[in-house]
């Protein structure tokens, strides 16, 4: 190839292994037969999933369920092309040949990358486009009505805004420190009594009783065209079925005459999103939001459930591509990942401990309820533990906090959530995904990697 | 037989004059193979020590197993001495740059198979940063000269040993390297192969080109190199010029056009006259290097049986049985050797203490007569062993190699 002659010459090495990597995987056929796997898997995924009946709730399930298996799929593959390739590399001699020749080794191991890179940067635009695609064919299937619903609230991207969390620690505190001052007790427990106190407050916070007004003020409001509030609420009395109860909202301050009114029957425990029609901030630019309780009955907002005005800043197109980048960061921490372990053990055990690392990022929610509960037993009686189970915990819980952090770290950017519900993947956060996958994770690898693979011994026993 | 240590020790001696640059240094090198454990495994090179000029064309002589390849993969760093240092060029094994001048090909064909000859030309000279025209070029070169200009497109998984092993030849020299190493570079080749092979290892040793060859084949060593070093068991056994290891300084060779029948008879007994009959050989020019090679072998091999135990001898033999290729006579000679088989007429042979004149005599007649009538490979030395039986008289064999009509 010509192309070589138009860069700097010390990339001709680390780009002729990055080609011929890639190259491998299409001459054995892998590229072709995950583009057709993964297209046939988009398409068909509509076919077979349930869903709730509304264009909303089958493109909702359609994103998740068709970005999950995508990473699922490519993930393994990469692990899997990463291994196979380096690992197959060094047990059949080629990388004999590789290491005699005028480039250090740590440019054999970025070649090999940025050619699994480039195989990902193929599948991940092809999967792309088939999902963008195929949600602007349903979408234009619908009727006008049904399609301006899901091109205002998913086939968007709506950067999120909340009202601040009020500081309950500092003002459990302060509590705390006001009631000691005026009651001087003895003695008392302080972590409990401020748990106590805390929990207290949060519930007052998230509690509206019957015809009491709850108020949020939220920023990010907007001035030319429509926001939507998402929320969701339950009734304080525990009932799992959900109930309908009619609701009153006001946007905007009462006390002005810059406010609108809204009623409507919502159902408990449930997502709903309410159209927040523009210029209703008052002089500090923060919307006003204010929930008029008509009920009997006494309505809770969980704190994590919102409200959340979600404010329309980019198109869908541009989302796919940052919910995309992401998933593409995420491949390429699982490449780095299978190289690094190529670069020490032979092919199967490098697949094994590969695959076995993937599997663990399954059991994700185990492993968080494990390393929030700080133990990896489920004993509900204090007196029924013994110190086998004490000393199980001692060795495993450490190493599963440690997994959870790093799995929080990675996971904590997950695009897909957000894509379904048309909320906006930022630059921000795919820096950041950038950031802490490649620079600190994928850093970490690498130099593991280069010193295993630099010490290693490129030989065979031959005859 | 000439001293072994004695040769050794005349080597720094011969070659004082010798100011060219030192392209490879290797002193007290040593590699252990040691398991999963760290326990040794197997003493692959042990305390070698040598040094190659520039210019020179070096060869690693020795059985299946000795640690030829061994040697030359730490020369490489592919492997990291357990032991010694190293150095090419005046540098480190692993200094990146140091490689651009060097070419390899390895024991084995290690290439790409899903590249066709042209892409794995290319794909190589890439590697050496070379400029797309000029890659074009010497790609083009490289497959004219090692006869693959035709079948440039099939994948080289398609290809057979032979072909194979000359697009590696190919590669090595992408770089136009300054020192090439080549590694058993005619194992898997044809007669013609192994020819050109020989002839381009002399054009580049006349291009001023540095070349280290291994091969346990003797003729490819005997034909190009320069300087040898015999290797048994990891252990230099000897080192030396052609010319240094295979002169025997005790007696005189005459070399001269074949004579009458009566004339050579009158030169005969002059010469008995003062020289007791015993002492007295007479052939025709041949190859001296295999007999040379075989007894030093063979000592080395008694000398490890009284010291320590034997390291390498399990892997040759294994090689031995599989093998059943196309070989030279001379390449199973010394691969049976190092076997280490029951007795056979070849062990006899071996197993006798100095070989006598005679016995030689034998010999050479014997290899005389394969030579003039081409023949599949009966084992020549047997068929000496059985002359040896039939204890035929000098004259007899005298006239048989003057020819039967005088
Ligand atoms: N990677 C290796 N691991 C363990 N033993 C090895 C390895 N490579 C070579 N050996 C052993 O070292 C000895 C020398 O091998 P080698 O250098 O390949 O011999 P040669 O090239 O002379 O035929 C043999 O006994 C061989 O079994
Ligand atoms: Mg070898």
């Amino acid at each position: 190839m010509k192309g070589y002659d138009a860069l700097p010459k010390s990339w001709q090495p680390v780009l002729s292994v990055a080609r011929l990597t890639f190259r491998a995987a299409t001459r054995f056929r892998v590229v072709q037969f995950l583009v057709l796997l993964l297209l046939a898997l988009v398409v068909s995924l509509p076919l077979v999933l349930k869903h709730d009946g509304t264009a909303l709730g089958l493109a909702r399930i359609v994103i998740t369920y068709s970005l999950g298996s995508i990473i699922t799929i490519l993930g393994f593959s990469t692990l899997w092309l990463a291994v196979g390739n380096l690992a197959r590399e060094v047990e059949d001699g080629q990388m004999q040949m590789l290491a005699v020749k005028p480039l250090a080794r740590w440019k054999i191991l970025f070649g090999k990358w940025l050619g699994i890179m480039a195989v990902n940067t193929l599948l991940l635009a092809v999967s792309a486009t088939a999902v963008g695609s195929l949600l602007n064919y349903r979408s234009r299937q619908l009727n006008a009505d049904e399609r301006q619903i899901l091109t205002e609230q998913i086939l968007t991207a709506r950067a999120p805004h909340r009202a601040p969390t009020p500081d309950f620690d500092g003002m459990a505190r302060e509590q705390l420190e006001a009631s000691v001052a005026e009651n001087q007790p003895t003695e008392f427990d302080r972590p409990s009594v401020l748990a106590k106190i805390r929990a207290d407050l949060l519930a007052r916070h998230e509690a509206v009783l019957p015809q009491y007004v709850r108020q949020w003020k939220i920023p990010g409001s907007t001035t030319d065209r429509p926001a939507m509030l998402r929320l969701k609420f339950r009734t304080a009395r525990g009932v799992h079925e959900p109930v309908r109860l009619p609701t009153a909202w006001i946007f905007g301050e009462i006390n002005s005459s810059n406010h609108v009114r809204l009623e409507a029957v919502l159902t408990t425990d449930t997502f709903h999103e309410l159209a927040v029609p523009p210029d209703l901030a008052d002089t500090d630019g923060l919307l006003p939001v204010h929930f008029v309780n008509l009920t009997g009955e006494t309505v809770v907002f969980d704190l994590a459930d919102g409200p959340e005005l979600l404010v329309p800043e980019a198109g869908f197109p541009i989302n796919l591509l940052r919910a995309f980048a992401i998933l593409y960061c995420w491949l390429g921490l699982a490449a780095a990942l299978g190289l690094a372990a190529a670069c020490r053990l032979n092919f199967n055990v490098a697949a094994f401990f590969a695959v076995s690392v993937l599997l663990i990022g399954t059991f994700d929610g185990t492993i968080a309820d494990v390393s929030e509960r700080g133990s990896v037993w489920n004993i509900p009686e204090p007196e029924l533990v013994t110190t086998a189970h004490r000393v199980t915990d001692w060795l495993l819980v450490p190493m599963i906090r440690l997994l959870d952090f790093l799995l929080g770290a990675i996971t904590n950017y997950s695009p897909i959530e957000s894509l379904s519900l048309g909320r906006s993947v930022s630059w921000t956060q795919v820096a950041a995904a950038f950031g802490q996958c490649w620079l600190g994770f994928g850093g970490l690898l690498a130099i593991v990697a280069i010193t295993a693979f630099s010490r290693r011994e490129l030989a065979n026993p031959d005859s | 037989m000439i001293d072994l240590t004695e040769n050794i020790e005349k080597q720094p001696a011969s070659t004082p004059t010798d100011n060219r640059e030192n392209v490879v240094s290797v002193r007290a090198l040593s590699k252990v193979f040691k398991d999963f454990w760290g326990r040794p495994k197997a003493k692959a090179v042990n305390d070698v020590s040598f040094e190659i000029k520039k210019g020179e064309v070096f060869g690693l002589l020795g059985p299946n197993g000795s640690g030829k390849s061994t040697t030359i993969k730490m020369l490489l760093g592919l492997l990291n001495p357990t032991k010694g240092f190293i150095e090419i060029f005046g540098h480190s094994p692993r200094h990146v740059k140091t490689k651009e001048r060097i070419g390899y090909l390895p024991e084995e064909s290690y290439l790409y198979k899903y590249l066709d000859s042209r892409e794995t030309l290319d794909f190589f000279g890439n590697l050496f940063q070379l400029h797309s025209e000029e890659r074009a070029k010497r790609a083009e070169q490289l497959l004219e000269m090692v006869g693959l200009n035709q079948v440039r497109s099939r994948t080289v998984g398609e290809f057979s040993k032979g072909m194979q092993r000359r697009i590696g030849l190919a590669q090595a020299l992408i770089n136009d390297p300054d020192l090439v190493i080549l590694d058993e570079p005619t194992a898997g080749l044809d007669p013609i192969g192994c020819r050109e092979v020989k002839d381009l290892i002399t054009a580049l040793a006349n291009r001023g080109k540095t070349v280290i060859i291994s091969s346990h084949l003797l003729s490819d060593v005997e034909d190009v190199c320069d300087r040898v070093v015999i290797y048994y068991g990891g252990k230099i056994q000897a080192m030396g010029t052609l010319k240094e290891l295979l002169t025997e300084r005790e007696t005189v060779r005459l070399t001269l056009p074949t004579l009458p029948r009566e004339k050579m008879d009158q030169v005969l007994a002059m010469i008995r006259k003062d020289v007791a009959e015993d002492r007295i050989q007479i052939d025709n020019p041949t190859q001296n290097l295999e007999s040379y090679f075989l007894g030093v072998v063979k000592r080395a091999r008694e000398n490890e049986q009284q010291t320590s135990g034997a390291t390498s001898g399990s892997t040759v033999a294994h090689y031995l049985r599989e093998g059943g290729e196309e070989k030279d006579q001379k390449a199973k000679i010394l691969d049976r050797l190092a076997a280490d088989l029951a007795p056979t007429p070849i062990a006899e042979l071996l197993e006798e203490k100095p070989a006598t004149t005679e016995q030689k005599q034998d010999a050479n007649l014997a290899s005389l007569a394969e030579a003039e009538a081409p023949k599949p490979v009966a084992p020549v030395v047997s068929k000496a062993a059985e002359r040896k039986a039939s204890d035929e008289k000098a004259d007899d064999k005298l006239s048989s190699l003057l020819g039967g009509d005088n």
